[in-house]
Formats: C-alpha cells, structure tokens, sequence
C-alpha cells in the first residue's frame, strides 16, 4: 500500500449564495414565487388579528398591489408590515425554529419564501416595512450576490414614513426569462397568474382580501358544487366528508360543478377540442389557500382503487379538501406551498376518502352519459343551485352526517344520487360509422337540413324503424 | 357545405386587399417566388384569385374538407400554381404539411372555436421564417337572451340566463382568456379587442419570446361581413433575432398594429356607381380626412357627420379596390 500525503482535515458545509440565488429558484415557477410574496402578507393580516380570522369578511380593509413591467416588479401592502423581532425569520435563508408564528393560521414553514421569490424575480431589491413603531429599509443589491463572505444585509431606519403598517418590494434588475414574461409574453403570463390568483386566492378573496394586478382588481373563481334542496330521496347533492386529524382540521366535498356531458359531446372532444377542462378535478386547500388547483392525476386519487383515469367524460366534477391547522407545519404542503406531500400519513388517509367520493360521481357519469339519458341527468344537474365550500361547510351542519368508524374517522353524508330508469331486458349500446356525406343526405332526408348531429340522425332512423317493426 | 356570397361583401374585399399590403411590404425584402400561399378559398377561391394576380411568383395550395366544394374548387381553378388539396386543415397540418415552409397561410374561418386558436397555433409552429400568417374568425357573441326577450322575462331570469351564457364561454375559451370576464367586454367592439387578445395569449403560448421565433403582429382589423362581425389578425413568424427589423418595416404602414392595441375597424360605405364616378375625379388626395369628398357629395352617408366622414376616408384609401357589383348576362 502506497504511502499517502493526504491531510485528511473537517470540511467546510456553509452554504453558498449562488445555490440560493441560481439553484432554489429553480424549483418553482415564477407565478408561485409571486403566489409566496402574497402568503407573507396574508401571514402579515393573521399577525395583526392574532389569528382571528373567522366570520365571513374578516380580511376586508387589507390589501395587496401588484405591478410589474419588463423593468421593475412591485408588490404593496398593508397588512402590519413585519415586526423588528422576526426580522431573524424574515430576512435569514431558512427558518431557525417554529416558534414564530405559534397558534397562527400561517402557510410558512420553511422561512424561505420571501427570499426566493425576489432571487426568482431580480437581482436587487428594496424592501420597506412598517410595523407600529418599527419602520426599517432593507437593501439587496446584485453585488450582495457575488458577495460569498458577506452573509450580513444592510438594513437601516426608513426615511420617511408609511401611510399604513404594511410593506413595500420593489424589485429590479430582472432576470432574462422574467424580463420576458413581463414584456413581450405579457399577455400569456398575465392571463396564467390572473386565472392562478383567482383561484388560490378564491377563498381569502371571497373573505375581503383585495388583490390587484397591474390596477385589475381579482375577483375570485371559487368552486361551486351543485345542491339540489327538497324532499325527493333521490338527490344532486355532493359527498361530504369531515374529520379532524392529529391537530389538523379536515373537510372535503365533491360533486358536479355542471351537467354531465352527452357522448356527442365526448365524441367531438375526442375529435377537437370544445372545451376547457378547466374546473374539473381535485382543488386542496391549506389554512385558506389553494395548493393545489383541479388536479386530475393519480396525485389526488383519479385512475387508482377503481377510480377511472380523468377523461373529458369526467369534466363536470369537482371536488375541495380543506386542511386547517395553527401548525402550519402539519399541513401535507411542499415547500413550494403550491404542492402535495403525496407521503404525508394525513394526506393519504384523507386520499382514500376523496377516492370513495369520486366513485360516486364518476359510476354516475357513467351511468347516464348514453344517448337518450345525458339529457335528464343535465336538466336534473342544471336544475340543483350551485354552493359555495363556505355554503357547502354550513349546510353541513344541517345534513345527516354519519360516523365512520373504519380507516380514517370522521363523519361523512353521501349523497343518494337518481338512477336510470331500467329498460325491460337492459339496455345495449349501438354503434356505427359512416361517410359524412351520407349522414348529411339522411339527415337531410328526415330533418329538412344536413346539419343534424350523427347521433341524432341515426337515433330517429332506429325510432323510425322500431315503429315500423312494432306496427 | 353553405357559402356565404364571398363575392359581394365590400369589407372583405378590403381585408383581402390589406392582405395584399402585408405581402407587399414583406416581399420588398424578401424573395417572395420562394414562398407557398396556403388558403381556405371556398367554392370560387377569390382570394387566390386576387393574390395570384398581384403575386404571380407565388405557389399556391388550397385546403377543403369537403369534397364538393373541393371540386367546385378545381372547376374555378385560375393558375397553373395552384394544388388542390380536400383535407381538413388539421389533417394536412398533421400529415402533409411540410414543416418550415416558407408561407402565406390564411386560416380564413366562419366561425369561432377552441379549434381555430389551436390550428392557429399549429400553424405559427409549423411555418418557416418569416412566414405571413392570417386568421380571420367570426367575432361576435351570441346571445341567448335577445334584447325583446330581455323585456318579458323576470330579471332574476335574465340574469341567471346571462350567467349561464358567460359561463358557457368560460368553459369553452378559459384557456385562452383572463378570469373574471366582463358582460360588457362580449358586446361589440369590445368582444373583437378580446378575440384578438385570445389570439395573442396561444401565440405567446406557442412561440415565447425566450425561443428561436416569434409571431409578430402587423395589423388587425374587426369589419361587418353581411350580419357578422368578422376579426382578421396578420403577423409574421419571424427570427426573434428579426422582430426589430420586422417592426420597422411594417411601423410606417397607416393600417399597422404591431402591439396588440384595438383593432382597425374597416367600414367601408355603401356607394353607387354614380358616387363612386364622382368621387373618383378628385382622388387620389393628399388630404386624407374624408371631409372634401363629404364637401363634394354636398350630404351625409351616415347617422353622424363624424361617421360618414370616417366612412369616406376609408372609401379614399381602398378606392381602387372597392367592389363593384353589377348583374350581368352570360
């Protein structure tokens, strides 16, 4: 064995800043990193109120602005600014401990997100803060950047005062791929972040939180489920489920957001596209925010346990999981905040749940799509109010909710949905192509006009020909 | 397979020549007998027609589904240059179409559908640089309550009828439009500026400007053809390294909108031969306001003074091109 030189010595393991200026940016997209800025201040308002958040309006009088160009980035709000004593927790890359924000209602965890959004955002930044007497500047610069040895940020007592308690970001120096999102792919990025605002922020919105972009005021897209009232057994109403886990408050439901398409309608789908799927699928929310927004993949339970995969057929159902908690820790959130910890034991105990509702919507689907009966179930559809999860929680209180003692426990209602009338012998399903110009002359033939659907057409062909067979 | 009288609308007619324009500008610097017209012609295939005439050196194709008008098509054949092709747009993208082309593609719709903004798309990723491409689809909302009925029924009604019909477009476009849709942004010009800007969204979505190329827009308009607001946007997929360039070619034109803003509105006005006879003895003008050809008809086309003004100020810059339509016997 050769002899070896080698002075084996403790190695350094403090990290460098290009890993959170160049690489933690990279983990999230910029809309998000924008969606973290807003968190911080809706953190700000539980601050303010100490937590106090119920009732229907408790975030009126508190706002945020946004306002970007190919320049510049500004977010403005007045929402208590942030006090001197967590400026550990505000301007450090990472959270040291929990305690900040103990019994709160909060989102932020990992004491990061602030930071990575200005680095996502630009390379130098103003942030100034009033929080009752406290009022302070802090300045990072693009040579603070480069600076590896250089840990401290220069902080210094505001010049002149803010109207409000509250802070203001003012970012610049934009990186490239930003630059361009805010100038020549504006119109893209803002209907992307306006349609993401409106529906993470639906809930805090729908509770008088205002946020504008670029002078828009939000308005909020929240999920609404159909709910049919009276006293027919047989109902459109929603599964509901509710239960509360090892700190962490939970309520579910899913339903029918609208009719149920027609095969005609799956059809044309297959062929082009007529419609976006764009209130279909899972929607989680955490403390009031959405994490994560119509989710049709395996992550939320479609095409697992005897759940079908998410198909156009399915685009009528909807379906939101709340977690509540003042440990925000508890919450099965990434630290991206705009994620699922698909591991968390919560999470997948709750996942078998929104499975067991999907099933009941998707079998109905399936159930009613065949021609000659999407119609009664879309009147019937059209026919229930839409709800509101706010509605939805407190009608809760006025159904027949029953204990589940298996799996995880809680109390959930399910719903006693219409079924098709059965056909003497069953029911089959007929099907067959042919040329366009044929269907068009046969229509044309019945019909006076050649436009008729297909379907259409070869269904008055069977009727015409049942009432001949029968005479 | 029912066609509009594509011969006798004056607007159109404008939007074809302005298209004639949009060639003409970018064939100043470019070769243009290196180029393919691809077109949606219908049975008589004007536009073809008009653009082979003033643009010989062109190669043309044109694209229809049904197999009638196809031949229809082939019966009104007016150049050698011209392949027939009956397909549906979206299968010759898919199948035939040969990626970076040169070309002149004019996705000339009837109507409006999340199909025509994904084919537009399919087009600006397809098409070679620079490349002019076209779209013109119906914009117009239509509504399900009309104003008479608005009268008669209960307002809580009206209003649930009204919420449904956004919602129904949300559902069918959200992917292509902001949230929070206005009632008064589906009424016209508004509901034009908005198709227009759905436009933009799928051509940011398919060429950002962070790739090699871009669509850069050069003109809109929003015109009445027949009882339907029609809205025609022209750009060209270009270099992103070209975009300047592209800008400064088009920047001068009066009929250019390289930013996205309202679309021009082409009106121009009904005439007879004999104004148009004596409005032709004092153009062309250098004053371009339309107020001595409205001093030279001693009255008023339109409602307004403004109006009929503005309606000979567009007769002015399109008058060697105004259609005359007159019955004749074979």
């Amino acid at each position: 064995m050769a002899n070896r030189t080698t002075k084996y010595e403790d190695v350094p393991a403090t990290p460098v800043k290009s890993f959170f200026v160049g690489m933690l940016t990279r983990d999230i997209h910029l809309s998000d990193a924008m969606l973290d800025l807003l968190d911080n201040c809706v953190d700000g308002i539980l601050r303010k109120k100490k937590g106090a958040v119920d009732g229907k309006h408790p975030y009126k009088g508190f706002y945020a602005k946004i306002r970007y160009t190919k320049d510049d980035f500004q977010i403005t709000d007045n929402c208590g600014g942030i006090p001197w004593d967590l400026h550990q927790y505000a301007f450090r890359m990472g959270r040291a401990d929990g305690g900040a924000d103990a019994n709160l209602p909060t989102v932020g965890v990992y004491g990061i997100g602030m930071k990575r959004a200005i680095f996502k955002i630009g390379r130098h930044a103003l942030i100034q803060t009033q929080h009752k007497s406290d009022a302070y500047d802090v300045e990072i610069k693009p040579s603070w950047l480069e600076d590896e040895e250089n840990w401290m940020i220069p902080v210094q007592a505001s010049a002149s005062p803010m109207r409000e308690d509250g802070t203001c970001i003012v970012i610049s120096d934009l990186n490239q791929g930003v630059k361009s999102l805010f100038g020549d792919d504006k119109a893209l990025f803002d209907r992307d972040f306006k349609f993401k605002l409106a529906n993470h922020y639906a809930f805090i919105i729908n509770k008088g939180f205002e946020v504008s972009v670029n002078g828009d005021l939000i308005k909020p897209r929240p999920t609404e489920l159909r709910f049919e009232t009276g006293k027919s057994k047989t109902a459109i109403r929603p599964f509901i489920y509710e239960t509360k886990l090892d700190g962490v408050e939970v309520f579910l439901a899913v339903g029918f957001t609208h009719p149920i398409p027609s095969q005609d309608d799956v059809e044309a789908e297959q062929e082009r596209t007529q419609y976006s799927s764009l209130d279909a699928g899972w929607t989680v929310v955490c403390n009031d925010r959405a994490v994560l927004y119509c989710d049709r993949t395996e992550l939320t339970g479609w095409g697992e346990a005897g759940v079908p995969k998410y198909h156009t057929q399915f685009i009528a159902i909807s379906g939101i999981v709340e977690f509540r908690s003042n440990d925000a820790s508890k919450l099965p959130t990434t630290t991206t905040k705009r994620g699922i910890d698909a591991s968390s034991r919560l999470y997948l105990q709750v996942k078998n749940k929104m499975r067991e509702g999907l099933r009941i919507f998707t079998d109905f689907t399936n159930k009613w799509k065949g021609r000659g009966l999407a119609q009664q179930a879309q009147d019937r559809i059209k026919g229930a109010k839409r709800r509101s999860f706010q509605e939805l929680k407190e009608t809760s209180a006025t159904l027949t909710l029953r204990n589940v003692l298996t799996g995880a426990k809680g109390r959930q209602y399910k719903p006693q949905l219409p079924m098709p009338p059965r056909a003497d012998g069953g029911r089959q399903r007929i099907c067959f192509v042919r040329p366009t110009k044929e269907i068009r002359d046969v229509s044309d033939y019945i019909f006076g006009r050649s436009d008729v659907s297909p379907s259409k057409v070869g269904e008055r062909c069977f009727e015409l020909k049942l009432k001949e067979a029968r005479r | 397979m029912k066609h509009p009288a594509y011969h006798l609308r004056p607007n159109k007619a404008i939007d074809r020549v302005l298209l004639l324009k949009v060639i003409d500008i970018m064939g100043r610097t470019y070769d243009l007998s290196k180029y393919t017209y691809f077109g949606l012609g219908g049975p008589f295939l004007d536009d073809i027609r008009l653009v082979g005439h003033e643009f010989p050196q062109l190669r043309f194709v044109s694209i229809e589904r049904d197999l009638d008008t196809h031949k229809r098509q082939r019966f009104h054949c007016s150049t050698k240059r011209l392949r027939f092709v009956n397909s549906s747009v979206e299968t010759y993208l898919k199948e035939e179409f040969p990626s970076d082309t040169l070309s002149i593609f004019w996705l000339d719709y009837t109507d409006l559908s999340p199909s025509n903004l994904e084919e537009f798309g399919e087009v600006l990723e397809l098409v070679g640089c620079p490349s002019i491409v076209k779209v013109t689809v119906r914009a117009q909302f239509d509504r399900m309550v009309s104003s008479a009925a608005e009268r008669v029924l209960t307002t809580d009604l009206v209003s649930t009828l009204k919420d449904g019909e956004i919602a129904d477009f949300q559902n069918r476009f959200g992917h292509y439009i902001e949230p929070g849709l206005d009632e008064d942004q589906l009424e016209a010009p508004r509901f034009a500026f908005l198709v227009q800007s759905m436009f933009e969204i799928v051509a940011q979505r398919t060429l950002p400007s962070v790739g090699s190329k871009v669509f850069q827009l050069v003109h809109s308009c929003r015109y009445a053809d027949g009882r339907s607001q029609m809205l025609t946007l022209t750009g060209l997929v270009c270099d992103t390294s070209e975009r300047i360039k592209i800008q400064r070619l088009y920047r001068k034109w009066r009929y250019a909108n390289l930013d996205w803003q309202e679309p021009h509105h082409i009106d121009v006005p009904n005439l007879s031969l004999k104004e148009t006879l004596l409005l032709e003895k004092h153009l062309p003008a250098l004053n371009r306001t339309g107020k001595a050809l409205q001093r030279c008809l001693g009255y008023m086309i339109d409602e307004s003074q403004s109006a009929s003004e503005r309606k000979l100020r567009q007769y002015q810059d399109f008058y060697q091109f105004y259609p005359f339509f007159a019955k004749i016997t074979v």
